[in-house]
Formats: structure tokens, C-alpha cells, sequence
């Protein structure tokens, strides 16, 4: 949801920035767009999203990753209040954030493509239900979103799995 | 005007004719040095008195003893030469254009009437002919010298009554060179454009020293202001700068003070400077400073997009990109994907040189880009999300609103960055083993349902790998990659959708 944000934002003329501190966005399904930071540290992260919110060149950043605490996320929200930017700390302890959203996927919403032998091959879409919190609102739906296939282009046949190549 | 310097005996006395530079320029601005004829010295007296600097190069000249040695002066390269040469006074000592023009233009008039005739009293008007001189003296080429003779052109000024077009049909561009050399049209760069000087300014004092940051800073400050002004009034940013501090020892420390992006900004060499400064255990207290822009490039100013709502920000995002850069390297990156069968190797991230102009090209082409990022071709990149029709009505919504777009969201694969070795609980089937539950952090989770195996090996001089991949939905929701190494026959959590 927060990488259609960020296209969404991108798609409106204005700039989207994604600091991936873990290294855990791959670069196969990355769109360009936004932009990327992949800093060395925690606190590269944060001094990069302070850095990044305070210019007001960004109307989302978003940071996955790294957790602000106490001090960290004051000066985060001082810098996305001179900024006049949109901030996303993905956390589990969202102190001061105006809105807070969590998100699930519904475990028994996955809808598979069956193989011959009506084995699952590959999953075309799940359902997720997110709610979403503010002062005096508590709200929540449930969306169904396609999943990108893995893609390992092996197969002759895209959308069946390989088998080749492992003799038992 | 040129003035043209040769002698017969400038390789006994000199070992390279370079060695003579130093000597003449102290009577010009410029000289170049040429092996042809047997070494030509070039002095360029263009905008300034040809004949003074012309006495004043033999004067230096016999100072080192040099005293056969033959100066021709011209406006154009060609004459010069052909008079320093000997052929236009055969006297040693000073030659002028004015002996070989007037022969010229003798000839050219008994040749072809339609050439401009210069006068007596202007006998360097252009364009020119060397007259009866004969062709060899423009050194041609032995085949076109063959041919020359052959259609019976002996002399510069029968060559330079032909016409231009069936000069080059019949004797080539080799031949319309030489025909131009013949008029006295010479478009050779004997001297090169000189560069622009860069950018710099320099402060020095004597009456005390300086060892303070601050207050070098607070100099330093002055001179970047000098700086970046004449970069901005240039219209270019520099990349690179070099500060020299003069020492009250009588040593020079040299430090080059790098940019992540070329810029003119005062602000950011001055952070850039007051680091380096900080930095710094200066051996003795400064008594000078000189800021030099030693790298320069073009600024090349981004064309204004009205409905581009990113482009008033633009100045700040490149600030505050060019300060990323500098303090934590290329961490604003972009994937450059290969079709490597296993995706953590892929992709190799590279710098994004992109500055902060504004997004609308991106929105323009998403189908390019969409391709370029690699994705599957089983992807579709404009497939809209579906709204469970359920869930609406029964829940305050979200996403209902028809004025708002609902983004083109995904589950997209999220890896670890190195895979995470996991205990497996798995079950036999026809010809492989599916995963139902597995350990990780010291929690099980039980596996719903599991797709796979993907096979992927490969490798086989290199680092080998052979892996069973199953993508698996797990008891709380999530879908995870969980692979099993056939080679360490062990279980890794490798990624997960989100």
C-alpha cells in the first residue's frame, strides 16, 4: 500500500521517497519513481529522513526499517512540520503520529491458480484488512490486491513451477 | 599576426626546440614549437606590434647564440612560414609579408584577372596568392606533387587560379588543401584557444597568525563568496575545489575539497570547507589562503515545467540530495537488473545522478519503466486493486471515495538481505518434500498451504547454488520464500510478501 502511496504521489507531479535501512526492497520489483535511499546505519536513516523531510521537497517519505524512539521521532516531527511533507515510520510503537494504520492479510483469502494435479502454483491475489486510527476515528476495510509474481524466469512454461534440474 | 622563426642549425644547437619557449616567451605572450622544415618556431603576436616582438625574439635569440636565424611575419600561418623558410627575402634576419605579396599578386593577375588584385600599398590584402613561389614549397604530398606536374601546374600562383570545385574532383581534399595554402587561405590553429582561468581568489596577511577553525573559516567564507560568485556569473558549478594554506613556516598544505554534485552554492563548500578545516591539525599557524574552483562544469539549467508541482522544490531537494551525497556516500540509488536466475543477485544498485528536478517525465512513461524495472511478464502493471464488495458497507471506508484514486497497490516480495537458516517440519511427496510448519526467532509457524518447488542451480565454476524455492502461506496471514539449499541440504527463510 505504502509503494502505491509512494507511485501515487509520483504519478501527482510531486516526490516520493522510500530509505530502506534493512536492505530489504528488491531491486527486480522496484519501480522508478520514487526515490531510493539504502543508507549504512540507523542513524544515517534517520539523520537522512530528517534531512530529507525538513527540505519540503517530498511530499511522502517513507521509512521502513528503522524504528524511531523518544527524542528521534520529536525531531522527526518537528522536521515534517517545517517540511510540510507527509512522514511514514513504519513501527511498531507509533507515538505522535496523527494517523496510525495497521495492516493484515486475511490468512484464508489467498486465491491460487491450480496446477494439473490441483496442486497451487501460483497466487493471483489476496485480501488485506487495514484499519486505520485517529483522534476520535477508528475505521477499517478490506481490499483485495493482485500479488507480483516471484518470477524466476525458468520455466518453460511462466506460471508453472520448475522442477527441472534437482534429480532425487 | 604571425611571426614564424627558423633556422638551419636548431637541432645542433638545441637538444628539443621546446628548450627555446622559455626564452621567447619573455618577449611573448605565447610560443609553439613545430618539427616540420626541419623545426619552425611559432610566436603569436596577434593584437600586439609583430615587428617589435619579431626583433625583440632575435634579440633574445642571439643572447643564446643563435645569430642565423630567419623571422617571417604574416597574418596568415602559411606566409609566415614559407618567409621564415627563406624563399620570400633570402636574406637572413627579418622577413615581411610585403616581398612575397607583391610578387603574388603580380601573378595572380597574369594568371586569372577575376582574383581580387591586391593593391601596392595594401599588399597583404586577402585573399592572397604565394605567386610565382613554386608548389613544392607547400611540401605536397609526392603523388599529388606527381600529378601536379603532370597537368602542368608548377607554380602556387597557376594553382591558385583554378577553380575550387575541379581542384577537388580531380586532385581530392589533399589537393584543395594545398589549393587553399596557395591563395594564402590558412585556417591551421597554430595556437589553441587559450582555457579560461578559474575561478579563484586569495587572502594573505603578515601581521599575526592563524590557527583558530573559526576564524579560518570566517576567511575562508570570504573567499568562497569572491568564488562562487564568478561561477554563478560563468553559469557553472564546480565539483571540486582546492584550498592552499600558506604556513608561517614557508610550507603550503594543499587540500582538495570535494562536492557530491557539481554546485555554486556558497553554503555547501562553505560546510564542506568548515569539515575539512575541523579535521585538520594544522603544523604551524596560516598566514595565507588561496580557494581555487579546480574542476568546472557547465551549469545546465533545467527548463521550467509549469504544471511540474515538484519544480519549485526543486533547489531544495538537489540540496538536500547534495548533502545526503556528501555525508553517506550513494545511498540514493537505482536498481540495474540482469536476468541472474536468483533474484539477491540480480540486481546491482547504482547512484542516482538524477537531480531534485521535478516527476512528471516519470509519470509520462510508466511502461518503459515498468519494463526497465525488471518485473515479470506476468505482471500487470495497470491492474486495478479489487475492493471486496463485503467488506464496504459493513465498515466505515476508506477507499469509497470516488474523488481519490485508489493506488495501484500490490503484495510485491520483500527479500532478507542475507537469507535466514530456519528448522523445517516437512512432509514427502511424489518427488519432493513440502514444507507444513517451520522455527524461526524460537516461534513455529504453521504452513497453510505452499506452492513450489521452483528449481533454480546453476553455477557450476563459480559459487554453485541449487535451491528449492516454495512460496507459503503461513497461519497469520503472511506469505512467505522459504528455500531449501540442496546442496547443504538445510531450510532458509528468504523474503516475504507485503
Amino acid at each position: 500500500m505504502l509503494r502505491a502511496a509512494c507511485r501515487s504521489t509520483v504519478a501527482n507531479g510531486e516526490r516520493a521517497v522510500w530509505i530502506d535501512t534493512a536492505g530489504t526492497i528488491v531491486g527486480a520489483f522496484w519501480e522508478n519513481g520514487p526515490y531510493l535511499v539504502q543508507p549504512k546505519s540507523r542513524q544515517d536513516a534517520l539523520k537522512g529522513a530528517e534531512e530529507l523531510l525538513r527540505c519540503g521537497g517530498f511530499a511522502l517519505v517513507v521509512l521502513d526499517g528503522t524504528e524511531p524512539e523518544g527524542t528521534e521521532m520529536v525531531r522527526l516531527t518537528r522536521a515534517v512540520r517545517e517540511g510540510g511533507g507527509a512522514f511514514v515510520a513504519i513501527t511498531p510503537n507509533p507515538s505522535l503520529a496523527k494517523l496510525r494504520m495497521e495492516s493484515k492479510i486475511i490468512p484464508h483469502s489467498y486465491r491460487w491458480t491450480r496446477g494439473p494435479f490441483d496442486d497451487p502454483v501460483e497466487v493471483q491475489e489476496a485480501t488485506i484488512r487495514v484499519r486505520a486510527r485517529a483522534a476520535g476515528w477508528n475505521a477499517h476495510a478490506d481490499i483485495t490486491v493482485p500479488v507480483t509474481p516471484h518470477d524466476v524466469r525458468l520455466s518453460l512454461e511462466p506460471g508453472l513451477a520448475d522442477r527441472r534440474g534437482l534429480p532425487r | 599576426m604571425f611571426v614564424c622563426l627558423w633556422s638551419p642549425v636548431w637541432r645542433t644547437v638545441a637538444d628539443s626546440l621546446a628548450e627555446l619557449s622559455p626564452a621567447l616567451l619573455t618577449v611573448a605572450p605565447r610560443v609553439v614549437t613545430e618539427e616540420r622544415r626541419g623545426g619552425l618556431v611559432w610566436v603569436d603576436a596577434r593584437g600586439l606590434d609583430a615587428e617589435h616582438i619579431a626583433h625583440s625574439a632575435l634579440e633574445v635569440l642571439r643572447g643564446i647564440g643563435l645569430s642565423n636565424v630567419r623571422v617571417g611575419i604574416g597574418r596568415v600561418p602559411i606566409v609566415a612560414e614559407i618567409i621564415a623558410w627563406g624563399l620570400g627575402t633570402g636574406d637572413w634576419g627579418l622577413g615581411r609579408e610585403r616581398s612575397v605579396g607583391v610578387e603574388a599578386s603580380a601573378a595572380v593577375d597574369a594568371s586569372r584577372p577575376s582574383l581580387q588584385s591586391p593593391s601596392p600599398q595594401s599588399p597583404v590584402s586577402s585573399p592572397q596568392s604565394l605567386g610565382s613561389l613554386p608548389v613544392s614549397v607547400l611540401e605536397p604530398d609526392p603523388a599529388l606533387a606527381t600529378l601536379l606536374d603532370g597537368i602542368g601546374v608548377e607554380t602556387c600562383g597557376e594553382l591558385a587560379a583554378l577553380e575550387g570545385e575541379s581542384v577537388e574532383i580531380r586532385l581530392g581534399a589533399e589537393g584543395v588543401r594545398l589549393w587553399k595554402l596557395a591563395r594564402g587561405e590558412d585556417d591551421r590553429l597554430i595556437f589553441t584557444p587559450m582555457p579560461r582561468e578559474l575561478p579563484h581568489a586569495s587572502l594573505e596577511w603578515s601581521d599575526y597568525t592563524l590557527t583558530d577553525t573559526e576564524r579560518l573559516v570566517f576567511s575562508v567564507n570570504a573567499l568562497l563568496g569572491t568564488v562562487c560568485e564568478k561561477l554563478m556569473e560563468r553559469g557553472s558549478l564546480s565539483r571540486e575545489m582546492t584550498l592552499d594554506l600558506a604556513l608561517a613556516n614557508g610550507a603550503t598544505l594543499t587540500n582538495a575539497v570535494r562536492s557530491g554534485r557539481a554546485t555554486a552554492s556558497r553554503k555547501t563548500w562553505l560546510r564542506l570547507v568548515r569539515t575539512l578545516l575541523e579535521r585538520m591539525v594544522l603544523p604551524a599557524g596560516v598566514v595565507g589562503l588561496t580557494l581555487r574552483a579546480a574542476t568546472v562544469v557547465t551549469d545546465v539549467g533545467q527548463q521550467g515545467d509549469l504544471f511540474d508541482r515538484g519544480f519549485a522544490t526543486a533547489a531544495a531537494t538537489e540540496a538536500a540530495l547534495a548533502s545526503l551525497a556528501e555525508e553517506q556516500g550513494e545511498v540514493v540509488v537505482v536498481p540495474e537488473n540482469t536476468a541472474h536466475p536468483l533474484v539477491e543477485r540480480r540486481t546491482k544498485w547504482i547512484g542516482n545522478r538524477e537531480s531534485g528536478i521535478g516527476n512528471r517525465e516519470s509519470k509520462r512513461r510508466p511502461g518503459r519503466k515498468a519494463k526497465a524495472s525488471g518485473t515479470g511478464a506476468n505482471e500487470k502493471p495497470n491492474e486495478r486493486p479489487i475492493l471486496a464488495p463485503d467488506s464496504l458497507p459493513s465498515s466505515p471506508n476508506l477507499v469509497s471515495d470516488s474523488r481519490f484514486p485508489i493506488p495501484d497497490s500490490r503484495l510485491t516480495l520483500y527479500l532478507l538481505p542475507t537469507p535466514r537458516a530456519i528448522e523445517a517440519r516437512t512432509e514427502e511427496r511424489r518427488d519432493h518434500v513440502l514444507p507444513t510448519g517451520y522455527r524461526d526467532g524460537g516461534a513455529w509457524y504453521g504452513i497453510l498451504s505452499a506452492a513450489g518447488p521452483d528449481r533454480v542451480s546453476g553455477e557450476r565454476w563459480g559459487e554453485a547454488y541449487a535451491r528449492e524455492y516454495f512460496r507459503c502461506i503461513v497461519d497469520d496471514g503472511g506469505m512467505v520464500w522459504l528455500y531449501h539449499d540442496a546442496r547443504a541440504d538445510g531450510w532458509y527463510l528468504h523474503g516475504w510478501w507485503d
